[in-house]
């Protein structure tokens, strides 16, 4: 639609559309769904309580709709045979000085390093034999991470993305994906931030890019249908 | 419901004032070049094909982000900072090296290496020091930017240019999870709408990517000019 103040939104002009899910040259992505990041006890949601914020926009989606999400969107992919990623956020070293500047203040605050509780992923989405964590010590994964390398050398194309948060490492993480040349397919239900318009921001921003928002059970379907069943 | 912002400011983690030290600051000049902001070429053709009016964004462009973008350049070369300007093109010619998800875009708008699209702006052309040719979107995933900066002692960028949605975003996010101080001049970007501008614009601040407008980075320079005396005056007095 065209305003006074020009487009609303970005015209359909040539960005590339989904590729096909081929399970073989597929990943799932679960993005920084560490205690620190997204349980209400720790790291982010502690401290928000602590200084009077209200958090529990945030509290409720995930418990509500991002782990059963993600749990039913992991369990699908090792069925189908794609491979999982976990990326856990946070310092390596006890100073955290192995974290650029612009993060290191907010992972020193609620300390967001190895050996630390917050540090760990969520039990109820843990990694399993056969999946993948990497330390990230950045926002995106490829600024903080190996992740470049480790899907061209398996020939990766497509990437399925979950995790938190919506407009922080998941953007970052998707946007620079995209710009290296993967297809990315966002789980809706299986991101969040600690607002739902700033959640809704990053939403469009990802569509606009090509990249197809989608939600778990479309996904579930869409992995399902991707693979031959094994009786069959 | 709470934004990342306001997270930030209660916790304490609120982003300081502006301050610039001009020798180790770059403008980035994000896509000023034929292909994307002149409506007779690149993007113009393509728009007015699609049935799509480009006025806004074209009146954007010359009105705002020309001006403002070669203000910033003229007064921060002189205090030894640099200007690159990110430009789009294929150099083999068949578009094949352009990254998948923007190679429509491009290959659409005919940004070969030699055609007019890829040409940095008059507007612009002589308050420019480095030409980064790029493959993808941002400026960052397809070339050796993070390189030319860091060996040059770079650590602050100003960002300019067009999309405020698209290049500048992905550009801006990139830099900042590098470590870089980034700031994005919002007066001297845009998009193809105010909506779509201000919606990025929303997104820089939640991350901590600091907004100021031109008069700020003019003020933050003459700041460092008065330090730059004052050192100056110090170390005489010693």
């Amino acid at each position: 639609m065209t305003t006074d103040e020009g487009l609303e939104t970005t015209p359909d002009i040539g960005f590339a559309k989904e590729g096909q899910l081929d399970p073989s040259t597929t990943v799932l992505m679960v993005i920084d769904m560490t205690y620190g990041n997204a349980h209400s006890d720790y790291g982010l949601c502690e401290m928000c309580r602590q200084n009077g914020l209200d958090i529990s926009y945030y509290v409720d989606r995930l418990e509500q709709l991002v782990i059963p999400a993600i749990k039913k969107v992991t369990e699908a992919a090792r069925d189908a045979g794609i491979k999982v990623i976990y990326f856990q956020n946070g310092a390596e070293l006890e100073d955290y000085s192995d974290v650029h500047k612009n993060l290191r203040p907010v992972y020193q605050l609620w300390q967001q390093r190895r050996g630390k509780p917050g540090f760990e992923i969520r039990e109820e989405i843990r990694p399993e034999e056969g999946d993948l964590v990497l330390t990230k010590i950045a926002s995106g994964a490829w600024a903080g991470t190996n992740i470049d390398n480790i899907l061209r050398f398996r020939r990766v194309e497509h990437v399925i993305a979950t995790g938190v948060a919506t407009n922080g490492c998941v953007l970052t993480t998707t946007l620079g994906g995209w710009d290296k040349g993967f297809f990315f397919t966002i789980v809706e239900d299986a991101t969040a931030t600690t607002g739902q318009r700033v959640h809704e921001q990053a939403i469009e921003v990802m569509r606009d890019y090509g990249m197809p928002i989608c939600s778990s059970d479309e996904i579930v379907r869409t992995i399902a249908e991707s693979v031959t069943p094994k009786n069959a | 419901m709470i934004a990342d912002q306001e997270i930030r400011e209660a916790l304490g983690l609120q982003v300081p004032g502006l301050s610039l030290d001009p020798s180790r600051t770059a403008l980035i000049l994000v896509e000023f070049i034929y292909g994307h902001m002149h409506p007779n070429f690149g993007a113009g053709p393509q728009l007015a094909a699609a049935d799509i009016d480009g006025s806004y964004f074209f009146t954007q462009c010359s009105q705002r982000v020309l001006p403002h973008g070669r203000l910033l350049a003229e007064e921060l070369r002189p205090r030894g900072g640099k200007v690159l300007v990110t430009s789009t093109g294929s150099a083999f010619g068949d578009y094949k090296e352009i990254a998948p998800g923007v190679r429509p875009v491009i290959e659409a708008r005919g940004h070969r290496k030699g055609s007019r699209e890829v040409a940095v702006l008059d507007d612009v052309a002589d308050v420019v020091d480095i030409v980064v040719n790029k493959v993808g979107s941002g400026a960052w995933a397809t070339t050796n930017i993070d390189d030319i900066l860091r060996f040059s002692g770079i650590d602050t960028l100003l960002f300019a240019g067009v999309h405020t949605h698209g290049a500048v975003l992905m550009s801006a996010h990139w830099a900042w999870d590098l470590g870089y101080e980034t700031i994005v001049v919002s007066d001297a970007c845009t998009t193809l709408g105010d909506r779509l501008h201000q919606r990025a614009l929303s997104l820089f601040r939640n991350l901590g990517i600091r907004v100021h407008e031109t008069h700020d980075v003019l003020s933050a320079l003459l700041d460092s000019d008065e330090k730059h005396h004052s050192d100056l005056e110090n170390r005489e007095d010693q």
